[in-house]
């Protein structure tokens, strides 16, 4: 129980200031005296929360998904030679910028929820392809040859034996992407997909301090909950 | 039981087994020795087929093991390694149950088994639910055996399977092999570099040399008429008089009891522990005495260094 006790500290915060944020108006209207509109009243915000939530769900699942089949393949026999260029192409998903992604994929993808799907899997895969890659190698070879010896099938053996030695690693993967696609989901708003990040751009464009400030404290908060249900769970592994 | 007809096996354009013939006979404890390099678990490997030869064939019971699917094949043969290589993240008890659990065993009959193999390795019983990080090595390589006798084959390979561990250890388990081989007539193909465990343990010495059989023979027939200079190396030149008196047991060359005053010695020693005693006691003769002090005979140092 008591390993469920932060992220339900988190969840909380994060639901108070997502259900509680219009009543803070007296406060942004001290801090903010110059602004009109001090409170983002277009969408509410746990709208926001919701839309945010199912892009990086979304966005998150497909990346992991991928990410740990392409690092399963690359270890496996046949498909050794081509870990180096997973590895490389990953990489480069990383080093490109989401923005970049969104320029370019708009053309031909319109505006809306697919290039924003496609910029964020691209910026999410390395984490989880590097970290299935590290867990899966670190399993001792003296027991993936016994498991072979003792008559373990190779799918078998992955499944049984590897995957859950590479749990940990695989985990600690998704959770690094997870997170990082939370913070930059936000830019999913330039092209028209309502998100946390939506006050955030408003805010910028508007001069108005008040929206960044609320979309990005409550970016902020999703992230610390989601990282702490991690902990959680790998709590739980171990 | 088993037969390997001229298997080869190159890596990287070096032969690491050569064209081997070799036949072990059901129930025999047969030990492959030489250097490393030599190809002796290259050639273990091919029994199960986690190595495939060139060219050559490996039959069990007459039947060629490329007939049968690997898994199954391995499945009904127990296979023990070096560094044991027990599943981390399973208890003993679910480790000495995989194969088992593989063949699609009830669950009664799984544990009624790892009960009875936990007792034959001589494994306390409250280790059943302990992890694998928690043993000795000694406890993990009786844990690694007894995984791979779960579903009773009738063949073991083990590939050095004491080698990392403790002289002291490394003795009490060659014991306890020798003991289950006896107790249960398992064929056993047995990899390692150390003479006197080959030489203790089987009843068939294969020495190997750059990926071919050198010598196979029995260890006193090794002892007695080693090929050549590699089998004179492999054997320790300085050593083998003393060799061959350790395999053999004081009762064979013992007289009809003398005198009363001599030291004793237990009957199940060997000559080679007999000869060490008389050295430490300065005396040419001991008295051969069982377990509960019964006179058996006398033993004479002439009758050693003779025999």
């Amino acid at each position: 129980m008591i390993r469920l006790l932060r992220p339900a500290l988190w969840l909380g915060l994060l639901l108070a200031a997502t259900f509680g944020m219009t009543s803070l108006r007296p406060l942004f209207t001290s801090l903010f005296p110059l602004l009109e509109r001090p409170v983002y009243m277009q969408d509410s915000f746990a709208a926001l929360l919701l839309a945010h939530l199912e892009l990086v769900t979304v966005a998150s699942a497909l990346a992991g998904l991928i990410g740990i089949a392409i690092g399963i393949a690359v270890t496996r026999p046949w498909g050794a030679a081509y870990r180096g260029l997973a590895e490389t192409i990953s990489a480069a998903g990383q080093t490109f910028p989401p923005v970049a992604v969104l320029a370019i994929a708009v053309p031909s993808m319109g505006f809306g929820p697919e290039p924003a799907v496609l910029a964020l899997l691209l910026y999410g895969l390395l984490p989880a392809v590097q970290n299935t890659i590290a867990g899966l190698i670190q399993v001792p070879d003296a027991v993936k040859d016994a498991a072979t010896g003792l008559g373990f099938g190779p799918w078998r053996r992955l499944w049984q034996v590897e995957l859950p030695l590479a749990a940990p690693l695989i985990l600690t993967g998704l959770r690094v992407s997870v997170i990082i696609t939370i913070g930059t989901a936000a830019i999913a708003s330039t092209v028209g997909v309502t998100t946390l990040g939506s006050p955030v751009l408003l805010g910028l464009s508007a001069e108005n301090t008040a929206y960044v400030l609320q979309g990005a404290v409550l970016i902020g908060l999703l992230a610390l909950t989601t990282d702490a249900v991690f902990d959680a769970i790998h709590d739980m592994l171990a | 039981m088993i037969r390997l007809e001229q298997v080869r096996r190159a890596y990287a354009g070096r032969e690491a087994v050569a064209g081997v013939d070799l036949t072990v006979e059901r129930g025999a404890f047969c030990a492959l020795i030489g250097e490393s390099g030599s190809g002796k678990s290259t050639l273990l490997r091919m029994i199960n087929r986690l190595v495939e030869p060139d060219s050559g064939r490996v039959l069990l019971d007459g039947e060629d093991v490329r007939s049968l699917a690997p898994e199954q094949l391995r499945r009904h043969i127990g296979y023990v390694i070096q560094s044991v290589g027990l599943f981390p993240h399973w208890t003993v008890a679910r480790n000495i149950a995989a194969v088992p659990a593989l063949l699609g065993w009830e669950r009664p009959r799984i544990e009624a088994r790892i009960t009875e193999l936990m007792a034959l390795l001589r494994l306390d019983p409250r280790l059943a639910k302990a992890s694998p990080a928690s043993l000795s090595g000694g406890q993990a390589q009786r844990v690694g055996v007894a995984r791979a006798l779960a579903a009773d084959p009738d063949l073991l390979l083990m590939d050095e399977p004491f080698g990392a561990l403790d002289p002291v250890t490394r003795t009490a388990l060659q014991t306890e092999l020798a003991r289950i081989q006896r107790e249960t007539g398992k064929t056993i193909v047995f990899v390692t570099h150390d003479m006197d465990e080959a030489l203790r343990l089987a009843t068939q010495v294969v020495v190997l040399d750059q990926g071919r059989v050198v010598q196979d023979a029995t260890p006193s027939g090794l002892l007695a008429h080693p090929a050549d200079d590699r089998v004179r190396d492999l054997l320790g030149r300085e050593d083998r008089g003393l060799r061959r008196l350790a395999l053999r047991p004081v009762q064979s060359v013992m007289r009809k009891p003398g005198p009363a005053s001599a030291p004793a010695i237990a009957a199940a020693t060997d000559c080679r522990a007999a000869l060490s005693r008389m050295a430490e006691l300065g005396v040419s003769v001991l008295d051969v005495q069982d377990e509960h002090g019964t006179r058996l005979g006398s033993l004479h140092l002439a009758d050693l260094i003779a025999g």
